[in-house]
């Protein structure tokens, strides 16, 4: 489609995340009045005083502290998630590719399992010791596979893949065996842990996510043009004058930067990383310099709606990841059957 | 039959008719609740999963793999008896001298074995079904435990006794449980119910029909979990702010932890300062949540920690 990199286009579909971000606070089980929310969120973005006087302090707590935050964060996250999975898919021209193949997730895993176990109990940046050491925990694990995938100066897409499959088994064998010598209430804690969810996240999460997801998305998106030559194989795109090792380290970075800092707040979530990507290329085609910023676009949207109805659709909080499943999948199916014969 | 001799007789009938049906049980049980007597064995009983297990003598060994279960032994002054226990089964001391064979959820069927028990003493959801029937093949009894509400702790300790042939020990313990459990409730009598939030971590809570919110009910306590479906409902923190309750009980975050959580600040419990933290690992954290001899000691924390005016 060609009238997709046309600049209008990517503004309305930006007026379109602010309005799914809006809509989305109104939506919860408090019933609150969209006016009443509207008031609220006005009222404190521009340090208005709009006569909250008659709105209940909890009222305004949860539009401002519980609701609000919490969607902005799933737009982030999700797009995130989205973005490092596309961007594997592109570095790896390997469809099954999301952004916890190269043990980022595992990592993460057990830097919290480590933070839950020793009950280490500081706070740097609104972040508590668990979110830390997963993040630490994310960042050093894409480091080992990495060396470990070395031969040389080169490191072999093939070979990182593989070492990504090996490293995180290792690191979840790793997790189960701390899990052994816990109490119940750690091991329950851990389990909490792996399951992605965005409860009880606010402002602090947020402000720490958001900056490694834009300059992430900066970042890989400089590189769009050398993806898209990726696309031809390593090989070609070398002999076509990309510097491969240099691309993939400067990617491989920046998505373990951007994907620790994701996991380290809300969990593994998965699915989103995998799916999105492949949705929005089926409408996009494959080139970055369109495929990423939507795959953000759709990313976010789809992780908001997802969060959505985790937290509101029964009484009680379903784990995001269950949702994102249940919709991406059947969704992703029927994308693929109305492709007729389109490969990916 | 003269008139006078007739109603005589009509009286003592009637009266018969209602002595009976007082002394008969009309709880679903097996034991004899008002008698307490000498067990003939071999005696058969229906544990609260529903299974018929027959005892053929007074037990001499038993391996109890539920903390609840491990005080009820001890309590009934069976403790010499016991020669086997979970991991977390931490009291009374004396009980942390017994052999451990595995953890709660993960009972090691060959240390259960060597010990050569007669019986096994656990609770709804500790031993899996394919462990048990091993445990059975090897001529092990095991009975599970699953009382719904306090009440069904009285039955669970009965029926132990009964078990054990320690009939007598059963009834005085339950009964001096009951008349604790009827000075905190009159003592509450004339409260106002309260919204409570139990928090068993990451806003999981007691929801209805767990063991927790039946306690909670007996207190008149308004427990903001239970209009979920399910028994442990994670709530959202959207839910329980909008449900704001008037004490929050944590049992696995700390205080730190809640406080760093936006939104919290605003309930009614944290404004009062009414938010206690009953610490893993401590006994308050053990006694109200376990079905066990203590119970009623943890529904005098909830008691005092909902209503502190009552028990000034």
């Amino acid at each position: 489609m060609k009238k997709l990199s046309n600049y209008n286009l990517i503004i309305i579909a930006v007026i379109f995340c602010f309005a799914a971000i809006i809509l989305s606070t109104t939506i919860g089980i408090a019933g609150i009045s969209f006016t009443n929310t509207m008031k609220i969120l006005i009222g404190k973005m521009f340090n208005i005083n709009l006569k909250l006087g008659d709105i209940k302090d909890s009222t305004i707590a949860i539009v401002w502290l519980i609701r609000f935050p919490r969607v902005i964060l799933a737009f982030f996250v999700g797009g995130a998630l989205a973005i490092c999975g596309a961007s594997y898919q592109g570095i790896f021209k390997n469809p099954m590719a999301d952004p916890f193949i190269l043990g980022v997730s595992s990592g993460a895993a057990l830097g919290a399992t480590i933070g839950i176990m020793t009950k280490l109990d500081f706070y740097v940046l609104g972040l508590n010791a668990i979110s830390i050491l997963a993040f630490i925990g994310a960042v050093v694990s894409l480091f080992i596979v990495y060396n470990v995938s070395k031969v040389g100066r080169k490191v072999p897409v093939t070979t990182l893949l593989l070492s990504g499959i090996a490293i995180s088994q290792l690191l979840s064998a790793l997790i189960s065996l701390c899990m052994i010598f816990t109490n119940n209430n750690d091991f329950q804690s851990i389990i909490f842990w792996t399951m992605g969810s965005f409860n009880s996240k606010s402002w602090s999460q947020l402000i720490m996510v958001a900056p490694y997801v834009i300059i992430g998305f900066i970042i890989i998106y400089s590189s769009n043009r050398e993806m898209d030559i990726m696309l031809l194989g390593e090989d070609t795109a070398s002999q076509l004058g990309v510097d491969t090792e240099k691309l993939k380290l400067k990617i491989l970075i920046t998505t373990a930067f951007v994907t620790a800092a994701a996991v380290s707040v809300t969990g593994i979530i998965g699915f989103v990383g995998l799916i999105i990507p492949h949705i929005v290329r089926i409408i996009t085609g494959p080139k970055h310099k369109v495929l990423l910023p939507y795959s953000f676009i759709v990313g976010g949207i789809f992780m908001i709606v997802c969060d959505t109805i985790a937290r509101s659709i029964i009484n009680q909080e379903i784990p995001v990841g269950i949702i994102t499943a249940l919709f991406g999948g059947p969704f992703f199916v029927f994308l693929l059957k109305r492709r007729a014969g389109g490969g990916i | 039959m003269g008139k006078l001799k007739k109603g005589f007789i009509i009286f003592m009938l009637l009266s018969l008719v209602f002595v009976w049906g007082g002394c008969s049980n009309t709880k679903v049980n097996n034991a004899n609740s008002n008698v307490p007597s000498t067990t003939k064995y071999p005696l058969t009983i229906t544990d609260d999963l529903g299974n018929k297990v027959t005892i053929e003598k007074e037990p001499s060994k038993i391996v109890s793999v539920a903390p609840s279960s491990t005080e009820t032994l001890f309590a009934l002054g069976l403790g010499s008896k016991v020669v086997g226990r979970s991991e977390y089964d931490n009291y009374p001391a004396e009980a942390k001298s017994i052999t451990v064979v595995g953890s709660f959820s993960g009972p090691n069927t060959e240390l259960i074995t060597k010990l050569a028990p007669e019986l096994v003493f656990t609770v709804k959801g500790s031993i899996p079904d394919e462990t048990k029937k091993l445990l059975e093949s090897t001529g092990i009894k095991v009975i599970t435990f699953n009382p719904a509400n306090i009440d069904g702790v009285f039955l669970d300790i009965k029926m132990a006794g009964e078990i054990c042939n320690v009939q007598a020990k059963a009834k005085e313990l339950t009964d001096s449980m009951q008349t604790k459990r009827e000075e905190i409730t009159s003592k509450i009598k004339n409260v106002e119910s309260k919204k409570v939030f139990i928090d068993l971590g990451k806003f999981y809570s007691a929801g209805e029909g767990s063991f927790i919110d039946s306690m909670l009910k007996e207190l008149k306590v308004d427990n903001i979990a239970d209009k979920t479906s399910g028994q442990w409902p994670q709530l959202t923190v959207e839910q329980i702010v909008n449900s704001d309750p008037e004490v929050y009980i944590s049992l696995s975050s700390s205080f730190n932890e809640l406080k760093a959580i936006s939104g919290l600040s605003s309930t009614a419990a944290f404004k009062s300062g009414n938010v206690k933290v009953l610490e893993f690992g401590t006994a308050d954290n053990d006694i109200v949540q376990r079905p066990g001899p203590r119970v009623i000691e943890g529904l005098e924390v909830y008691a005092k920690t909902i209503y502190p005016e009552a028990f000034k």
